[in-house]
């Protein structure tokens, strides 16, 4: 029930801010769909993943949107002169096809039943072991003997995902390191793309333009 | 434990170097003095960290490749893999940068671009795509495509005072965040789909690893085909997952209908840039395209291979439709850069054909085999000529008309030979690589049984001999309209006339070239499960030695 | 020395002279300051500022337009500016003396260091198992089997056995000796450079087919070979006459090339693999055997016509080109425009040896098919006396050698023909020391003459050419077939087998023999004809050529006096009459030799042909001795002589070529480009580029710029890719 409500209201929110042609109105709706999306982790137990999404992102990373909007006074396009107009209803048409397109495949994959907390429910089935060990998978694991503590008992807790992101055997430290390597190249691109012209630039800067391209 | 993180790392050490060159080479740019002598060390620092990188992928290469069957050789939590198939790729990725790299020196000197984040960013992009082709999970594949694509973004823009190089910098970053959409919404389909199997099918998820990665995913499908019941790769949440997870890959790869980006981008963004995403770019989707169906839909096992059938028809038709269009549409491109955007595409098309190949038991070796000699040889004649293009510019313009290159053969004769090299190659006629590197892609089409496809291919090539062919009567037999006597040299000649000599190189020996990587060890890459029909070599000669 | 390693240094050292030669050898050669040779030439040549930032290759640094125009007649013109008091011929061009030492030295030393490694290969061949020196192999590609067709598994590999390993020698020890006259007499050509280039080019070209291991690597040298000589018979390329003989002995090659080509088509066909030997190679009992398996002896070509006939009859059509045999010899008389140590180096001693090269290699092919051996050994002897005839009214010095040249081959070919592929090596490499001899000799004279190679203009030159003409009489009596000397028993083994046969075919014909007998003869009347007419008689030269004329330099009668010793003692190698069989002992199995079954029947013909020898060179002597100057017939006389006129005329041949093949080919060309080509194909072409471009008129409508529109196309593109994947699963699953 709670999860249709909020479900619902994050897909709502989200149209809207694609919708809404005022910037900071656009922004505002994303904080809400923002919201939404932190009840639906709760609903799935995922209790620090909830409490991460809306003090770093409804709370640190959108004020920064709306400042930078603010700051850049935008207005509401002019879309008068636009002429691909035509092209607007064409791509709404073509979204919904892949939009009822993948709700039926999804409504056809998914098992009856509750779909996301049975899964914690059975969970400890799930870590029974089996009768004979499947040799592909033993390699999946790198040292049986090592901690496991990822349980059904900390599994969304700050712990949990603590051992998930930072514990060599686990697979997701790969990524995790590797995503800070993507942040090095944002913060790289953001000097480059938005420093200040250097006063010896602007000259040979005027005069390649000019010169161009042949 | 230290011992296994050592070990992982020690088993990526090629990406790694790569992105500790890129830190070194930042902190290069911070520290040392201004002026030439930093640019210099800055450039030859990069230069020589990947030519150690590529020595070091080098060691990959002898294990076997993985796959179903083949047991393997993980790291970090099964999220990664090094491979031959990986090895392979991390030396093209460094190739494909040190041209990039040797080939901007003056470019950046003339345009006053810093250089330190310039080769900081292309190290990084190029660790992006390595990461791409060692990925053993999606996640890591998305994170790899996310570096990748993040630094090209930024790279395209890079010369920020020229409007075209910010248009094509926002124009990428858009479609390209669109496109990376459908990849992870995709990829988030394949993870529900192999929750929901391995719950019906209860097997055990080991702790630690994920729904996405590559082993328990295709653990899954064989046990979920093996168990009766509706095997996973029937369900239409799967398929539906992988469609998307393609049309993420094939934007990266640029293939028609996902192209549409590449010329507007690759003439708008800095020359060495563009040839550096022209091929790096390619290179890292056609990776993990051929990783994922290589596993998701592995064609060695006969009974999971029929899951390989809804997306025969799909590459199929994108590979038609990619070599077709970047064909005809070339032809009608006075822009050099543009003309090449468009050949790009096509040849993209061609590779495409080879990776559908790969997903045809009994041809799976051989076409893989076959791409990984077309992304060698089209890195060489790629990046070669875009390095003609700035190599023959000037004073930071560059001749982008392809009527420019009137004449050019009698005022620059080492030139216009190596342009044309590269051009026969590019249209694949014979003494260049370009030639066999066609001729395998298309025998191992026909191998699988895409005789339709590959003869396709073959007359829609034709049609690319015009527009090549065009540049070299324009080189060759018109008369001048620009004098080229002062022609930038440096790193762009360098590495144009490397580029040459590698592409006939490829041409004359491939299988001497290659020789220690792609052929030796084929019957052993596929050990369980090879269907491979490789036919057997026939024994060597007995090498006889005098007695004395 | 690794064994493996080896081979491949010999075909290396021409190569680095070559690579060396392109690349600096323009620029070793021209004189940094200018010389102080006054003329408008020499003026010309050093102001004309040099375009070229960097020659890239040995044909493009004297494309000055200045040197161009320069122009020089021919090599011997070139050359007289260096010898004091002979002003006025000759274009003085600011070479750089110490620079063509290096050019040349460097060429012959490469070339020698060959012959050495080569030796080294001879010692290692004869103590090897199987007599077999294999090179490592370098992969060169490999296409899998498609559609029932083998896989195609290339390499590079070298091959020495006896055949190879012989020869290797000959030539790079000819080949050394050629260079070395070279440089003598090229020391005044502009194109020095260039000239040791396409030398050291050509070498190494020949070695390649030499040395191959498969069909393969030989057919590389064999066409390498061909834009060898094309380069040098064309190496004057101011004349017409040698650019056009270049191109045509270009062309004629060309037809055998695409005869050998299909033969080698059909050899991978039937025996999937190139490789001479080894498992399954070609020329292995088991690889005919497999061949044979595969129908390679029932193959239906044309009605009955069988494989086993075909490809060595293709072959030997290839080879017909490369050693100018009938139908395809008439290069060879117009390649003499070439500069005569290029007539020597090709025409005589190594390039024309190629074709009996490949029948040697491949006489395991030819012995299968007793029809092609008889076609081989008929063309060979028709064409060793047609040659012959006409080469007795010859006047131009290098043309009777040329025809003389050809001759000899059909000998070659005759011997092939009947089987005794030993026998027509050996005097492949007794004709490579008295035929490089001559050829070097009437060098040494038209060097003499400046440039004058006319004999009705030469007469009397024993004594002022004293070492020419003791050379050249060596020649000429070892050519002839004088008993002793080593065309005597080169010969007389060919005549031998070709009126026996060897002993499990018997090929041999009488009337073979009786042909080859009076070739023989005839042999000996032009040979003694040349000496007469050049050495003998009255000066009828003018006086400046009289005043000019001087006697070679070392480098130039240091070959000669190789050759002439070589010419001497060559055919002791092998003559059975005295007991010696080093040449057949040594390269035994590999032409498949059989033992003679002559008897006394040996000796008999051995005394025939050394009397005749004696007594036609005799009387042509005393013929030509009583007759003074002016007592020679006039052309006027000769025209009356019907027999005379066919024979100057060349029996014709060339005008029925250019009768019969060349005009009706170019006015079917024509009638084929107006109509086929610029209707029907330029029509289908243009019609298709105009289909393609409104195609691309069409779809560029979506490259409109706006990233909105791009976005769409992709979205287009998602829902279209979903929809087929999930189709295509629908499909998967009924």
């Amino acid at each position: 029930m709670l999860f249709l409500l909020f479900g619902g209201s994050a897909l709502v929110t989200g149209i809207t801010m694609v919708l809404f042609p005022n910037p900071v109105r656009s922004a505002l709706f994303l904080v809400l769909n923002l919201f939404c999306v932190a009840v639906l982790y709760l609903l799935l137990n995922a209790y620090f993943l909830a409490t991460v999404q809306v003090i770093v992102y409804a709370g640190a990373i959108m004020v920064l949107f709306l400042f930078v909007i603010m700051l850049l006074n935008l207005g509401t396009p002019d879309r008068s002169l636009d002429k691909l107009r035509w092209q607007q209803p064409a791509a709404v048409g073509i979204a919904v096809v892949l939009a009822a397109l993948f709700g039926a495949v999804i409504y056809q994959s998914v098992p009856a039943g509750p779909p996301a907390s049975a899964m914690m429910v059975e969970a400890p089935t799930l870590y029974a072991p089996r009768a004979e060990p499947n040799p592909m998978l033993t390699n999946q694991i790198s040292d049986p003997n090592q901690l496991r503590a990822i349980t059904p008992d900390t599994m969304g807790t700050v712990t949990g995902i603590g051992q998930s992101l930072y514990n060599p055997g686990e697979a997701w430290l790969f990524p995790f390191e590797a995503t800070s390597i993507l942040l090095l190249i944002a913060v790289i691109g953001s000097v480059v793309l938005a420093k200040r012209r250097l006063p010896g630039e602007d000259a040979s800067a005027a005069g390649e333009r000019e010169g161009g391209t042949g | 434990m230290n011992q296994s993180v050592l070990t992982d790392l020690q088993a990526l050490i090629c990406p790694l170097v790569v992105i500790v060159l890129g830190m070194i080479v930042l902190l290069l740019d911070l520290g040392t003095g201004d002026g030439p002598a930093r640019r210099r060390l800055i450039y030859f620092v990069s230069l020589g960290g990947l030519v150690a990188a590529a020595l070091l992928a080098v060691a990959n290469t002898t294990i076997p490749n993985a796959g179903v069957g083949v047991t393997p050789l993980t790291h970090f939590g099964g999220g990664m893999v090094a491979d031959r198939f990986g090895g392979l790729f991390c030396i093209v990725l460094c190739i494909i940068a040190g041209l990039a790299i040797t080939m901007s020196d003056r470019y950046l000197e003339e345009k006053s671009l810093n250089s330190g984040e310039y080769y900081a960013l292309i190290l990084f992009s190029t660790s992006g795509a390595m990461l791409m082709a060692l990925a053993y999970d999606l996640v890591n594949i998305f994170v790899g495509l996310e570096i990748l694509s993040v630094a090209l973004y930024i790279l395209s823009g890079f010369a920020r005072r020229e409007r075209r190089s910010e248009e094509s910098a926002v124009k990428y970053f858009l479609l390209g965040s669109f496109a990376s959409g459908f990849l992870l919404y995709g990829m988030a389909l394949i993870y529900g789909a192999v929750g929901i199997a391995l719950k019906n099918t209860g097997l055990l998820q080991p702790t630690g690893t994920s729904f996405t990665n590559l082993g328990v995913i295709a653990r899954t499908i064989q046990e979920s085909a093996e168990t009766g019941g509706a095997p996973i790769t029937a369900s239409p949440l799967f398929i539906a997952g992988v469609a998307l997870l393609i049309v993420g890959l094939a934007f990266k790869a640029a293939i028609v209908p996902f192209h549409s980006y590449a010329p507007d981008v690759y003439e708008g963004a800095p020359t060495p840039v563009t040839a550096f995403m022209s091929a790096a770019a390619k290179v890292g989707a056609f990776a993990a395209l051929i990783r994922v169906f290589g596993i998701l839909l592995p064609a060695d096992n006969a009974s999971i291979a029929q899951a390989a059938v809804p997306f025969h028809a799909v590459l199929w038709g994108l590979a038609a439709a990619t070599i077709v269009v970047g064909n005809v549409l070339a032809i009608r491109q006075t822009n050099i850069k543009r003309m090449l955007a468009y050949s790009s595409i096509a040849h993209a098309g061609y590779i495409l054909v080879g990776v559908l190949a790969s997903s045809v038991p009994g041809a799976s070796q051989n076409a893989k085999d076959a791409v990984i000699y077309y992304l060698f040889t089209y890195t060489f004649m790629n990046l070669g000529a875009f390095a003609m293009v700035i190599w023959l510019g000037r004073d930071g313009g560059e001749y982008t008309s392809i009527a420019d290159y009137a004449g050019l053969a009698k005022q620059q004769p080492l030139a216009a030979a190596a342009m044309a090299v590269f051009m026969l190659s590019l249209a694949g006629i014979p003494p260049a690589a370009g030639f066999l590197a066609k001729l395998y892609v298309f025998t191992s089409a026909v191998q699988a049984g895409l005789t339709g496809l590959a003869v396709l291919a073959l007359v829609v090539s034709v049609i690319g001999v015009y527009y090549y062919l065009n540049i070299i009567v324009a080189m060759y037999f018109r008369d001048p309209v620009n004098d080229f006597s002062s022609v930038r040299a440096g790193g762009a000649r360098a590495a144009a006339l490397l580029s040459a000599a590698a592409t006939l190189l490829f041409g004359f020996i491939p299988a001497g070239v290659f020789s220690p990587t792609i052929q030796r060890d084929q019957p052993t890459a596929q050990p369980i499960l090879g269907a491979a029909e490789k036919s057997p070599l026939p024994p060597a000669v007995a090498v006889v030695s005098p007695q004395p | 020395m690794d064994p493996q390693a080896l081979p491949w240094l010999v075909p290396l050292c021409p190569l680095i002279g070559f690579l060396i030669n392109a690349f600096a050898g323009a620029r070793l050669t021209k004189s940094p300051r200018p010389v102080v040779e006054t003329g408008p030439l020499a003026t010309a040549v050093t102001a004309a500022p040099s375009q070229n930032t960097g020659p890239s290759d040995g044909s493009q640094y004297d494309m000055n337009p200045a040197v161009i125009a320069s122009g020089h007649d021919a090599a011997p013109h070139g050359a007289t500016g260096g010898h004091g008091g002979h002003s006025g011929h000759g274009a003085d061009v600011p070479l750089d003396k110490g620079g063509l030492g290096i050019v040349g030295g460097l060429a012959t030393a490469l070339v020698a260091l060959g012959f050495v490694l080569s030796l080294m290969l001879f010692q290692a061949v004869q103590t090897a198992a199987d007599h077999r020196v294999l090179s490592s192999a370098i992969q060169w590609m490999q296409v899998p089997s498609v559609g029932g067709m083998p896989a195609l598994d290339l390499s590079f590999r070298l091959l020495v056995d006896p055949l190879s390993s012989l020869m290797l020698l000959i030539i790079t020890g000819v080949g050394t000796l050629i260079h070395l006259y070279s440089m003598g007499y090229m020391s005044h050509d502009k194109g020095y450079a260039r000239y040791f280039t396409y030398l050291n080019l050509f070498v190494f070209f020949m070695l390649l087919l030499v040395m191959g291991s498969n069909f393969l690597v030989m057919f590389v040298g064999w066409e390498g070979v061909g834009l060898a000589s094309y380069l040098l018979i064309g190496y004057f390329y101011e004349r017409k006459a040698a650019t056009d003989a270049g191109k045509k002995a270009f062309i004629v090659n060309r037809i055998g090339d695409a005869a050998l080509l299909i033969a080698l088509f059909l050899i991978f066909q039937f025996f999937g693999t190139f490789e001479f030997f080894g498992a399954g190679g070609v020329l292995t009992e088991e690889g005919i055997a497999g061949a044979l398996g595969n129908g390679y002896g029932s193959y239906a070509f044309i009605g009955t016509t069988a494989a086993v006939t075909l490809v060595p009859l293709l072959l030997f059509l290839g080879a017909a080109g490369k050693s100018a045999q009938i139908p395809l010899y008439v290069w060879l008389p117009d390649a003499m425009e070439g500069p005569t140590p290029v007539s020597a180096l090709i025409h005589a001693a190594t390039m024309v040896t190629g074709g009996v090269y490949l029948l040697a290699r491949t006489h395991a092919l030819f012995l299968m098919s007793p029809l092609t051996l008889t076609i081989v050994a008929v063309i060979g002897v028709t064409t060793a006396f047609l040659a012959a005839t006409i080469a007795l009214v010859q006047n131009d010095i290098k043309k009777v050698l040329a025809y003389s040249t050809v001759s000899q081959l059909g000998y070659m070919f005759l011997a092939c023909g009947v089987g005794a592929f030993g026998v027509a090596m050996f005097h492949v490499t007794t004709h490579a020391f008295f035929k490089a001899l001559l050829f070097l000799g009437a060098g040494s004279v038209i060097h003499a003459m400046d440039g004058e190679q006319d004999m009705r203009r030469m007469g009397g030159l024993r004594a002022k050419l004293p070492i020419t003409f003791a050379a050249m009489l060596v020649g000429t009596l070892a050519i002839s077939g004088f008993p002793l000397l080593a065309g005597f028993w080169s010969k007389d083994e060919i005549l031998l087998s070709a009126f026996a046969g060897p002993a499990q075919n018997g090929l041999g014909s009488p009337w073979l023999w009786l042909a080859g007998f009076v070739v023989s003869g005839m042999t000996a009347f032009y040979m003694m004809r040349l000496m007469m007419k050049t050495f003998f008689g009255t000066a009828r030269y003018d006086g400046a050529t009289a005043n000019y004329l001087h006697e070679s330099p070392a480098t130039m009668t240091l070959p000669l006096i190789v050759l002439a010793a070589l010419s001497v003692v060559g055919g002791f190698l092998n003559a059975p009459a005295i007991g010696t069989h080093y040449f057949t002992d040594f390269l035994g199995e590999t032409v498949g030799e059989r033992e003679l079954n002559a008897g006394g029947l040996g000796t008999t013909l051995l005394i025939a042909s050394a009397a005749l020898a004696i007594a036609v060179l005799g009387i042509t002597f005393a013929l030509y001795n009583r007759k003074k100057a002016g007592e020679l017939s006039t052309d006027a006389q000769k025209q009356r002589n019907l027999l005379w006129r066919v024979l100057d005329n060349k029996w014709g041949v060339d005008q029925n070529y250019d009768r019969i093949f060349v005009r009706p080919g170019k006015r079917g060309a024509m009638y084929l480009w107006r109509t086929l080509d610029v209707r029907v194909f330029d029509g289908i072409v243009n019609g298709t580029a105009g289909l393609v471009r409104g195609l691309g008129e069409g779809i560029k409508g979506w490259q409109s710029g706006y990233v909105r529109s791009y976005a769409l196309s992709m979205l287009v593109g998602v829902v279209l890719v979903v929809v087929a994947s999930l189709i295509g699963l629908g499909v998967s699953l009924r």
